[in-house]
Formats: C-alpha cells, sequence, structure tokens
C-alpha cells in the first residue's frame, strides 16, 4: 500500500500515516484522521514575564508511597490528609492500588528431603496521594514536611508536573516561504488511482 | 588505661541502702612487685596467687533496688501530648498511658491465657508508631511552616488558562528510598507534554512537524510528548529536550527543495486542485459551452462557480471524512453531481 516515493523514503511513514492511495476502508478513515491533525488553530502567543527566581507552578503533584505493612500507610495517610488541610494544599483524591506479591517456593532443608518446600512471599503496598495546583515554595514545604516524617521502610516516588511557557523564540521564522500546495499534477499517477478517482 | 572499675552507684534517699552496682571489668595490667635491673621479667597477664592483695573478695550478689513507678501514672489526663513525646522514637512503655496490647496468645499456657501487655514488649518497639505526629503536633508543626508556603494565583485555576499561558507540562520524577544511597538513576529523565495548537503553524509546517514527530505526537489528544533520558543529569535533559522542540519547530518551517515532489500518494488530505477530478470536471464545463477553443479553465470556474464550489466540497468531503458521514457525503455527492448534469431526480 506504501509506495516508496522519495517524500516517504524521507520521513519513514508508519502505516498508520499513510494517506490515501486506495479507496479502502482503512485508508478512509486515516485520511479523516489526517485532516483532524491539520486543523490548526494559529493563537497568537501571549507573552509571559518569568523573571529570575520567580516561584514555579506544579499544576499536579503525585506522591506515591510503598511499605511492606499497610497499617503503617493508612496512619501515613491520615497524616498527609491533616497536612493537606492545615497548609491549604489541594489533595485530589487517595488512591490504593492493589498490592505487589512476590512468591518463592524454596527447598526447606539444606540437603536433599525434596519432598518437603516452603513457600515465601514479600509484598509491596501502594498508595497514591494526588495534590493540584502547587506553587514550588508550597510544594517544597510540603514535601520536606512529609518526607522528615516518613516511617521507616516506606518508599516515596513524587512525579511533579511543571508549567512553563513556550521560549520567546518559538515564532514563525519571518524569512520562511510558505509553501502552498503544489498545483503540477504528476504523470506518475496510475491510471487505476485516476479511474477510481473518477468513479468514487 | 589504667586499672578502672566503672561502677553506677545509684543512692536512694530512703532507709533501704539496696544498691544496685553495675561493673564494667577491663583488662588489669599487672601490679606486681618492680623487678629490678637485670631480672628477667615474667609476662603476667592475670595476678598471680602470690601477689594476691588481701583476703579474697566474695562476688557481690546483684542487689535490685525498687523501681519508680512508671511515668504514665504521674499524668494527667489534660496534658500536652506534644511536649511529652516531641520528636520519633522508639515506643516507650512506661511514657504511653494507653493500656496497649501486642501479640497472639495461642492457649491457656502462654502468659496464663492473657493478652500480652506492653511492658517489655519487644514486637510494640519493633513497629514505627506515629506518637510524635498526633493532630495537635500537626497543628503545632504547620502553624511554623505555614508562612513558607504561597497561594496558587487564582488566574490560573482552569485547565484552559494553563493551557493557553503555560502550555508545557514538564514532569519529573524524585525518588526516596532507605539505601545507603540516595542516588536514583529513573530521577534523570524529564518528559515534556504540550498541545500543538499552541504553537504556531501554517499547513505545511504543521504536516512537517507531525510527520517529523512520529510516533510522539498523540491524535487523539493532539499532544506532543518527548522523553529525554539520554544525559546523566536532569537539567542537562531539560536543556535537550528544550533544544529536540526548538529544533523539531524550525525543521518544519523549512521546505527542502525534494519536498516539491511530493505525488498523489503523499498527500495528508485531499487536494482538489490538484486531483485529476478538477481536470475532469473542466472538461465537463468545457463540452458544455459552444465555443470550446475559445474558452480556458479559469473563465470556466468563474462561470460556474456556484456548482464548481459545492462539488469541490462534496468530493472533498467524501475523501477525507471517513466512515463517520459516509452515507451522508455520499448523498450529498450524487445530487452534485446530478445537478451537474442537470438531471433531476
Amino acid at each position: 500500500m506504501l509506495t516508496r516515493t522519495f517524500f516517504n523514503q524521507i520521513f519513514l511513514f508508519k502505516p498508520s500515516q499513510i494517506p490515501l492511495s486506495v479507496l479502502s476502508y482503512r485508508s478512509i478513515t486515516t485520511a479523516a484522521r489526517l485532516k483532524k491533525q491539520l486543523n490548526i488553530a494559529a493563537t497568537p502567543r501571549p507573552h509571559i514575564e518569568r523573571p529570575a527566581g520567580s516561584d514555579e507552578l506544579y499544576k499536579r503533584l503525585c506522591v506515591e508511597v510503598r511499605g511492606h505493612d499497610p497499617a503503617v500507610l493508612e496512619s501515613y495517610e491520615k497524616f498527609v490528609r491533616l497536612v493537606s488541610t492545615e497548609l491549604d494544599v489541594q489533595l485530589v483524591n487517595v488512591e490504593n492500588p492493589p498490592f505487589f506479591t512476590e512468591r518463592w517456593t524454596l527447598l526447606r532443608s539444606k540437603f536433599a528431603k525434596k519432598k518437603y518446600w516452603r513457600e515465601y512471599e514479600i509484598r509491596t503496598y501502594y498508595k497514591k496521594f494526588h495534590f493540584k495546583h502547587l506553587t514550588g515554595s508550597t510544594a517544597s514545604t510540603f514535601l520536606e514536611y512529609a518526607q522528615r516524617n516518613l516511617p521507616e521502610g516506606i518508599m516515596m516516588i513524587v512525579e511533579r508536573v511543571r508549567l512553563e511557557p513556550f521560549r520567546d523564540n518559538l515564532v514563525p521564522p519571518p524569512s520562511s516561504t510558505i509553501t502552498t500546495t503544489t498545483t503540477t499534477n504528476t504523470a506518475t499517477t496510475s491510471e487505476k488511482t485516476s479511474e477510481e478517482q473518477r468513479n468514487s | 588505661m589504667s586499672l578502672t572499675y566503672l561502677k553506677l552507684r545509684l543512692k536512694l534517699p530512703s532507709n533501704n541502702m539496696l544498691v544496685f552496682i553495675r561493673t564494667y571489668r577491663q583488662a588489669q595490667r599487672s601490679t606486681g612487685p618492680k623487678s629490678q635491673e637485670g631480672e628477667f621479667r615474667t609476662l603476667q597477664l592475670t595476678p598471680a596467687k602470690n601477689n594476691r592483695s588481701g583476703p579474697m573478695k566474695k562476688r557481690p550478689k546483684p542487689v535490685y533496688k525498687e523501681v519508680l513507678p512508671p511515668r504514665y501514672l504521674r499524668m494527667s489526663t489534660d496534658q500536652d501530648w506534644t511536649n511529652v513525646w516531641p520528636t520519633a522514637t522508639t515506643f516507650k512503655q512506661s511514657v504511653v498511658p494507653l493500656p496497649i496490647t501486642q501479640g497472639y496468645v495461642a492457649s491457656d499456657k502462654e502468659n496464663k491465657g492473657l493478652p500480652i501487655e506492653k511492658r517489655a514488649n519487644a514486637e510494640l518497639m519493633k513497629i514505627p508508631n506515629f506518637f510524635h505526629l498526633t493532630p495537635n503536633h500537626i497543628k503545632k508543626h504547620c502553624a511554623a511552616i505555614k508562612q513558607y508556603c504561597t497561594p496558587w494565583p487564582e488566574e490560573f485555576n482552569s485547565d484552559e488558562a494553563c493551557e493557553y499561558y503555560l502550555p508545557i507540562q514538564i514532569t519529573t520524577h524524585d525518588y526516596l528510598n532507605s539505601t545507603p544511597s540516595i542516588r536514583d538513576t529513573r530521577a534523570r529523565v524529564v518528559k515534556f507534554n504540550f498541545k500543538l495548537t499552541q504553537l504556531e503553524f501554517d499547513e505545511h509546517a504543521r504536516d512537517k512537524f507531525v510527520r517529523l514527530a512520529g510516533p510522539r505526537y498523540n491524535t487523539d489528544t493532539d499532544e506532543l510528548t518527548l522523553v529525554a533520558d539520554k544525559c546523566p543529569y536532569r537539567k542537562q535533559n531539560y536543556d535537550y529536550a528544550q533544544y529536540l522542540l526548538t529544533a523539531l519547530y524550525f525543521e518544519s518551517w523549512k521546505t527542502e527543495t525534494w519536498e516539491q515532489e511530493r505525488t498523489k500518494n503523499d498527500w495528508q488530505r485531499y487536494y482538489w486542485d490538484e486531483s485529476p477530478s478538477r481536470d475532469r470536471l473542466l472538461d465537463i464545463l468545457k463540452a458544455h459551452e459552444k465555443d470550446p477553443s475559445s474558452v480556458n479553465s479559469k473563465s470556466l470556474l468563474d462561470r460556474n462557480k456556484k456548482l464548481v464550489e459545492r462539488y469541490r466540497k462534496s468530493i472533498s468531503r467524501v475523501q477525507d471524512e471517513g466512515v463517520e458521514n459516509e452515507l451522508k457525503n455520499l448523498k450529498d455527492y450524487k445530487n452534485d453531481v446530478l445537478m451537474l448534469y442537470n438531471l433531476k431526480l
């Protein structure tokens, strides 16, 4: 289906990005998707001034804690809830992903005795706290307090989503030649496709 | 290191002069008689039998003193717990005024069938406790650190405002392990996310940008994702991602000479102006005219502007829009073609 034209080779087309070449069910849907891609909105970029040393803005903060004891995690959740109300931090929700078990079946004896085995398992329990709309200083304060009071044997993973504007240099280059679609009809189009086009 | 006996003598101001002495013995040097010059000194690791001083001392029997009652019995119910347990520490059963038990009793023979108390309970000491983080503790701590928090600016309360003013979302991870090292290589990864509608493009630039991005562009959400993890440090990865973004953007605005060789198979949407359908239509319109040779394509199009416009729209819709409105589009197309041939249903 993909014709090896020079243009295509350069961009290493993926099958889903192949434009309409045969009037088949699949190609109509891909063409529809491509048309959607070309839906350009010309938003003029607003100029944002961010002087050096200004606070960062975190759209989302996700604090994941992992431990072997679910009771400790529950207590930590109570702690985090209280802290977020005291420090005016928006706690969106607390997620409890299912625990993960690692199991081994090992021989009970050092030597021989193949009939007798033992089952071991290690469980990791998870808890995720989702926060939103925090400034950099609030996030640092809250995280430092929460991390200092993290119980023993608990692991924490913090995912931050920071918001930033585009840099000022990302504007259309003034010397760009705005290309229009070529009006030359290429002679390489096969008769078959043109016939199909006429019949469509 | 001289000869030492370390004594812990706890004297009570009571009638009982019972004293519990704990002794720490250290290796003793021999204090035998000093040798004269020339005499061969023998090695004496322990005091010799001949050099005993005084009669044999009897090992003192350990006498246990009466220990004070636990502190929790003397606590008032309205005391300030934040002063009793200020920081995280091991469970101290004499300080905690609660009748806590911990442990499983299998039968009446164990501990007389009673639940295991907190006194000298190793299991209670092993687990982490939250006595240092009661609500009163948290209120005190937060009141002290609240001054370092800043409020979220109200202008960015909505998602749309965030997208418009601050379109890029940069995701980073931090890892906190209880390992000897504080490093984690996964923390170097930086992810850039933004919607393409926030950048200025023309048709060619946008199409080229999307093709250059490849699998990093998500059509459904119109989002571009750049994940940078090549470099060892987070800042380096951030700078690399910024460079990638800039390079992508400006490359998409460039037009290479070989892009002119684009064929019909490379079209990203249906360009009717280049299609054979347009030629066919011109032929048909020419045939309608009385004097075919004197007419050129431009005037033909001008004269039948409405028809041409309708036909162009309907065939473009059929080619581009896909299965959603297929039936409707084909119907419209049929009607336009019939109109073209002046045939009415």
